[in-house]
């Protein structure tokens, strides 16, 4: 159980333990906008995409666990409660890895999925406590690392913003400069792998409300849609400025429901003291029967990441097939090698010619068991692959 | 500085991040513990040498919330270098750990003793005022308003009465346990007070011995209590070391871009014994030798 991420897992992936996969996804968002929720949301709803396949997702490691576990239990005591309140989840005080295994049933086969969870309040240098530095490099080191970027929105703030003044606090309450401040490194640290794939999440959270499809009793989806292009404008068109030679660049769209049974009551915007102009932006929930939770969206996610991470793992697989293929070749070749006539003798005499053929075999059977595991991770991408995203998925 | 007292909070206004009051410490060295326990939540870290010793208490609720309705903590660190009279009398920390370890078995009446304490002794309006102010809160300040909220804390029968004695010298036990926590606090009561080395942690993040390996020393005692775990009492900690992890099993694979293919494909044990293998090294030269003599004097006994 461990915080800090293997030292091998340097670039978007890596091999790590056991030999497994290490993909690390970033994710970038001011305080309190739900990070951390979303990611339980992750968890807990994309086993129900994986049902029926060979993978399965899963926590690592006890930390871990109990980190997801204890925001599972704030968040249903607060549906049980009958009301929910944003606020009342307290927010991350410190950098945080969740490890997620794409668990493929096999030894050594997973994908570990590395998820950076962090104070919002890091993001911006005005508002970054003393002393934590070193560990805001630590983060950036590990987002700039990643080949997948998400950036949660808080679809309220959008919605709810019905005034000037309101409209003016949207980029302070979003963060919206130092959100792009930090897509552009990672856009910039991109063009160094441009044979990577790059994935963009722009993932609106707490979107219950403005959807009908979960519940819900209005469609706003356009305007939240509306409201994201234009917000995050700058953002989308970064990427073709920021990361021309990437190839293989997505920007994809993924409003999330992270709770599914809750519809948004009303919306403050309150004046900051000390700050004149400034607006803070609460909301508070009603819960709808039978409070329970019922996230919707972190399906796309999911097969907007397994796309790319199962791909590349089929890369690294067929990489590491052939290297397998190659070194039983040798090892046959050398199993056979003609030495001469009296060392041909002695290694016959000796039993080295039958240590040569077994190992010559035992690196076969290797690379045969290599091929088998790339060719099931074929199976899995291609099925992947034929997954659609819901109605809700745009893809820019 | 015999003995530095800091606080870290947070403000009402958004921008009024979590910080502390006046300088903090130097180091932050309980990020040791970042993959053992989430700040965050109810954390207690005592560590001591023998001489001195430091103490981290987290997760401490204040009545106080922030703009968004958030509710606001406390943190608590207190070192002390063991040189000189200590500022803090060692038993006010052990006291400020009873209390907050006290409330970890649950909601009870009475709980909260230490919320109300320090918010007595760190007034919103204070706090804001310090957290606003362009010079550093004196650290005399910080230290003088922290032992006012022991002075606050319910007074305790000495931490020793009745507290069992886990009798091992590394154990991890609930923290939903009376037993445990007051066993617990003894163990803090010996660090602190008697000036013994090791460690007392309540962690959060923590499930089973297993977790805990990675702390072990032998230096240094080990006590944790931690919510939630498999363990039904005090367990004895393994004496196993290593990284968290070990155990697994080594990979039989070679490495992948060895150019010296001998080297690096595995070879299975060799079966024959080792006289007979010995016999097999002298008979073998002699044998080839007689028919290497034979395959050249065969095509002239030939002719």
């Amino acid at each position: 159980m461990t915080n800090q991420a293997p030292a091998a897992a340097a670039g978007a992936a890596a091999a790590g333990e056991d030999g497994r996969l290490v993909y690390r996804i970033g994710m970038v968002g001011p305080s309190r906008v739900g990070k951390t929720s979303l990611i339980t949301a992750l968890l807990h709803d994309g086993q129900r995409l994986l049902e029926g396949t060979p993978i399965s997702m899963k926590a690592v490691g006890t930390a871990t666990q109990k980190r997801l576990s204890q925001h599972r239990r704030e968040l249903d005591g607060s549906l049980l409660a009958g009301e929910f309140d944003a606020g009342a989840l307290g927010g991350s005080q410190d950098q945080f890895t969740f490890h997620l295994m794409l668990d493929t049933g096999v030894p050594g086969t997973g994908i570990e999925l590395q998820l950076l969870d962090y104070p919002g309040g890091w993001l911006d240098p005005h508002t970054r406590p003393a002393g934590v530095d070193a560990q805001w490099e630590e983060c950036e080191r590990f987002l700039e690392q990643c080949s997948v970027l998400v950036v949660p929105v808080d679809a309220a703030v959008l919605m709810e913003a019905t005034t000037a003044s309101h409209l003016r606090a949207v980029p302070t309450v979003l963060g919206t400069p130092q959100v792009t401040d930090v897509v552009r490194s990672w856009l910039k640290r991109r063009n160094e792998r441009p044979d990577e794939p790059a994935l963009l999440l722009l993932c609106p959270v707490k979107c219950e409300s403005y959807f009908d499809d979960n519940g819900g009793r209005r469609d706003q989806s356009a305007t939240l849609l509306q409201w994201v292009r234009k917000v995050y404008r700058q953002v989308v068109e970064l990427v073709p400025n920021e990361a021309p030679d990437v190839r293989n660049m997505r920007v994809v769209y993924c409003p999330v429901d992270t709770i599914g049974c809750v519809e948004i009551l009303r919306a403050d915007w309150l004046p900051e003291p000390d700050e004149p102009g400034a607006l803070t932006f609460v909301a508070h929930y009603g819960v709808r029967p039978p409070g329970e939770r019922s996230v919707k969206g972190t399906e796309d996610i999911m097969i907007a990441l397994c796309r790319q991470l199962v791909a590349g793992r089929q890369k690294v697989e067929e990489r590491e097939a052939g290297l397998r293929r190659e070194q039983a070749d040798t090892a046959q070749t050398f199993a056979e090698r003609d030495e001469g006539f009296f060392r041909n003798i002695w290694y016959l005499v000796s039993g080295e010619r039958r240590l040569r053929a077994d190992a010559a075999r035992s690196s076969r059977e290797e690379a045969i068991q290599a091929a088998e595991r790339a060719r099931a991770l074929t199976g899995i991408v291609e099925s992947l692959a034929r997954r659609v995203h819901s109605d809700r998925v745009h893809q820019w | 500085m015999v003995t530095a007292v800091h606080v870290q909070t947070r403000g009402r206004p958004r921008h009024r991040d979590y910080g502390f009051l006046g300088a903090g410490p130097e180091r932050p060295w309980w990020r040791e513990y970042a993959g053992h326990t989430a700040f965050e939540r109810p954390t207690v870290l005592v560590e001591s040498d023998g001489a001195g010793y430091r103490a981290y208490l987290s997760g401490i609720p204040s009545a106080r919330r922030d703009a968004v309705g958030t509710v606001i903590r406390y943190t608590l660190v207190v070192e002390e270098d063991g040189v000189g009279v200590p500022a803090v009398e060692p038993a006010a920390v052990v006291t400020l750990v009873r209390c907050w370890v006290s409330e970890q078995g649950g909601p009870r009446p009475g709980s909260g003793g230490l919320t109300r304490a320090l918010d007595g002794a760190f007034p919103e309006d204070e706090v804001e005022r310090m957290l606003a102010a362009p010079e550093p809160v004196a650290p005399a300040d910080v230290r003088r308003r922290v032992v006012a909220a022991v002075r606050a804390l319910p007074a305790a029968d000495p931490a020793r009465s009745g507290a069992p004695d886990v009798g091992e010298r590394d154990w991890l036990a609930d923290a939903g346990s009376a037993p445990a926590r007051a066993a617990f606090v003894r163990r803090v009561d010996e660090l602190l007070v008697d000036r013994r080395p090791g460690r007392a942690l309540l962690l959060n993040l923590v499930g089973s011995p297993a977790d805990l390996t990675a702390l072990l020393d032998d230096t240094s005692p080990l006590a944790v209590i931690a919510p939630d775990t498999a363990v039904a009492g005090p367990t004895r900690l393994g004496r196993e070391r290593g990284p968290v992890g070990a155990g697994k099993a080594p990979s039989a694979a070679p490495p992948r871009t060895s150019p010296v293919i001998s080297a690096t494909l595995p070879m299975p044990a060799r079966t024959t014994s080792r006289p007979v293998s010995r016999l097999w090294t002298v008979l073998t030269p002699l044998v080839l030798a007689l028919a290497a003599v034979i395959a050249l004097l065969l095509p002239l006994l030939s002719r």
